[in-house]
């Protein structure tokens, strides 16, 4: 279905390009008529229930849709303005609508969290003092946003887990592995005529972690994307950085290990120079227990666990991905959960299973068109399970988790034989053998560039928050709407909680979707870009914490998470009361800081 | 070996060892170790005599590499509760290219 903008658009097209060009002069439509042979629009499209990112290559092969990003079942793309009837006849699309010209988005963001008059005050906290670590894809460390007055860098060490020691570099103790840049050489190089001869970490070309660091602690100093200075100006602006740049590949954006070991890096760091720390994680994964007993989770808690220590992470954007499943199986019956796979399916796929440890659940797997496999039995492992067409599947089903006491049957599926993983509707049967508790059961999918999506009656949204979101300590960010359409609004892809073990969350939203930070390779008018995710949020809660540990440095993980939720705001958009999906509603800084004790 | 402190990933992963041993050779696994209490130095010296080469210590979990050969070793120890290899994670924003 075409949103009415498009159907205007379209109608419009009708009286020749000239109408188009007078349209897209008005600054109003997202419209490029220059250059092109058919005047293209940028749309927002989001993908029909059971359709994900295979059928989107197709579709964009199929009517010229360029795909410019994803957040979920949101996809922003670009396409020829004589395509939209094409695009909106597709079983795959669920609705197009068109996308908005919206005013640049952190100067409205910060504000909205009320964090500008945080920095008024009086009196005035503007996170100095505070150490903002950004675990992420690394930081363009040149960029002005990130420096302070005199120009010289507020970015306190750099440590790059990719790089392998060069002369001169050295890697942080005890870790042995990657390269630290400490602040004096960071301000060397920046007045050195090749500066990435002097530091050579970089940013990967996405710029994430440029970006969430902008959000968070950028200052807004370069002027550029037709703005004066001091237009995007970040939550805490003053604060001071320390940044981990993960092991980055086309799959993912680091590990468990290496996540824990910066989180770890960042607080050691701000020990050492006497500061509190604020870290930011903005990624996750889907798998795991989902209750907080990941060893990455327990891991993070453990380091929470003194003064002057916060942790905020991103929910996820796993809403509508069809990542999560859920039923309950009865003694002697069975349940037929269902999964879409995907073509070009060559990497192996693992779903992750868990249930009440008083139940005993068995577990068949059926390829498309086949037949079930053999069952495997409540505490067993299948290693080298042969599926009918030829793929193979590693079954481990462990009773009474070590860390948790809960069970979980973990599936990995493999191409075996075949070139692939068989495209089409998979199926698990789960048959309950012994029901002594309720016979719940959770699945997930983990994720990555090629995955299956769970479909049918078990499909469901909830208990999506990523992995390490489900820590007992950490602070879990939602995002809404705060431009456009929908303005006011939970965003469509924020992860949903609670907790596998009934906890509430995420812990409170933050502005999240088209928000406008530093660019990573600026230059010239171009310094900074739009990006939407829960990645977006939980820089916002990452900067409003620095902002109450500069008011006061000794405050907990749990102080800060108390002060939070109970200075949310509540609006008719997030219910009178908190929830699963807002948590205890939206962010507000000065509500938050001026409750502190 | 005490298969049952192993995380299903890490028994998934030592298969894999298992049949590609000879011709790639030893690896390391990049592992989470959860053990009993904060280490001392006793116990330290126990994990790296089991093979573990230990990174950060985060209370009860600890951050580690270790040959996929002494996971038997390292599993048999009484301080050790659980090994889990280290899972991938993935950015919670839109799409994603790969490293330059």
């Amino acid at each position: 279905m075409l949103d009415s903008r498009l159907k205007f658009l379209t109608s419009r097209a009708e009286e020749g390009p000239a109408e188009l060009e007078g349209l897209e002069s008005t600054g109003r439509f997202a419209l490029t008529t220059e250059g092109v042979g058919t005047p293209r629009v940028r749309v927002l499209l989001r993908m029909a229930e059971g359709y994900g990112a295979d059928d989107l290559n197709e579709l964009s092969r199929h009517t010229g849709l360029t795909v410019l990003t994803q957040a979920g079942d949101v996809i922003g793309g670009e396409i020829g303005i004589d395509r939209l009837a094409e695009l909106d006849e597709l079983e795959a699309v669920g609705y197009v609508e068109a996308s908005r010209p919206t005013l640049p988005e952190l100067d409205a963001a910060v504000p909205e969290t009320q964090a500008d008059k945080v920095h008024t005050g009086p009196p005035g906290f503007r996170g100095a003092g505070v150490i903002v670590g950004v675990v992420d894809s690394g930081i363009d460390w040149r960029h002005a946003c990130f420096r302070d007055p005199t120009g010289k860098t507020r970015i306190q060490r750099i440590w790059d887990q990719n790089l392998t020691p060069e002369a001169g570099e050295s890697s942080p103790a005890p870790f042995g592995h990657g390269v630290e840049y400490q602040r004096s050489a960071i301000d060397n190089a920046l007045r050195a005529p090749n500066p990435l001869s002097r530091v050579r970490h970089m940013d990967d070309s996405v710029g994430h972690g440029t970006h969430v660091a902008g959000i968070a602690a950028g200052d807004g100093s370069s002027a550029g994307n037709d703005r004066p200075a001091f237009t995007f100006v970040g939550v805490a602006p003053e604060a001071e950085l320390v940044v981990v740049a993960n092991r980055v590949t086309s799959e993912a954006l680091g590990d468990s290990m290496g996540t824990l070991e910066a989180v770890g890096y960042v607080f050691k760091v701000a020990e050492t120079l006497g500061r509190p720390a604020v870290v930011n994680i903005s990624q996750g994964d889907n798998l795991g227990p989902h209750d907080g007993s990941s060893l990455l989770e327990r891991g993070i808690d453990n380091l929470l666990n003194a003064p002057g220590r916060a942790l905020v992470k991103s929910a996820g954007n796993a809403a509508n991905a069809g990542v999560h499943a859920t039923g309950q199986v009865t003694e002697g019956d069975s349940e037929v959960v269902q999964f879409l796979v995907p073509a070009n399916d060559s990497t192996p796929d693992t779903l992750d299973i868990w249930y009440s440890g008083a139940d005993r659940l068995s577990l068949q797997i059926t390829p498309p068109s086949g037949t079930a496999s053999a069952e495997v039995a409540p505490g067993t492992t299948a290693a080298d399970l042969d599926l009918p067409g030829g793929n193979k599947a590693f079954v481990d089903s462990v009773v009474h988790h070590s860390q948790n006491g809960d069970n979980r049957i973990y599936v990995q599926l493999s191409r075996g034989s075949q070139t692939a993983i068989r495209p089409g509707t998979w199926s698990i049967t789960l048959t309950g053998r012994t029901v002594a508790d309720s016979g719940r059961w959770h699945a997930w999918v983990e994720r990555g560039q090629t995955v299956p999506q769970f479909i049918g009656q078990h499909r469901n949204d909830e208990i999506t928050i990523s992995v390490p979101g489900t820590s007992q300590k950490v602070v879990t960010a939602a995002s809404y709407i705060t431009k456009g359409a929908g303005q006011g609004n939970l965003s469509t892809f924020s992860s949903r909680g609670p907790t596998r073990d009934g906890r509430t969350a995420p812990t409170l939203a933050a502005p999240g979707q088209a928000i406008t930070s530093a660019l990573a390779g600026a230059s010239g008018t171009d310094q900074y870009q739009p990006m939407s995710g829960t990645s977006m949020a939980a820089p916002h809660l990452t900067g409003v914490c620095a902002l109450m540990l500069q008011s006061k440095p000794t405050m907990t993980q749990e102080d800060l998470v108390l002060l939070l939720t109970n200075s949310a705001r509540r609006d008719p958009f997030t219910g009178g009361a908190p929830g699963n999906d807002w948590g205890a509603g939206k962010v507000d800084a000065a509500a938050a800081v001026n409750s502190m004790p | 070996m005490r298969a049952d402190k192993l995380g299903s990933a890490a028994r998934r992963a030592l298969l894999n060892v298992g049949t590609a041993a000879e011709a790639a050779g030893p690896t390391s696994f990049r592992v989470l170790i959860r053990v009993k209490e904060e280490p001392g130095e006793e116990q330290r010296r126990q994990l790296t005599d089991a093979g573990a080469q230990v990174y950060m210590v985060a209370g009860d979990v600890l951050t580690a590499s270790v040959a996929p050969g002494d996971l038997g070793r390292l599993t048999d120890l009484d301080c050790v509760d659980y090994v889990e290899l280290s899972e991938p994670l993935h950015p919670e924003t839109g799409a994603r290219t790969q490293k330059q």
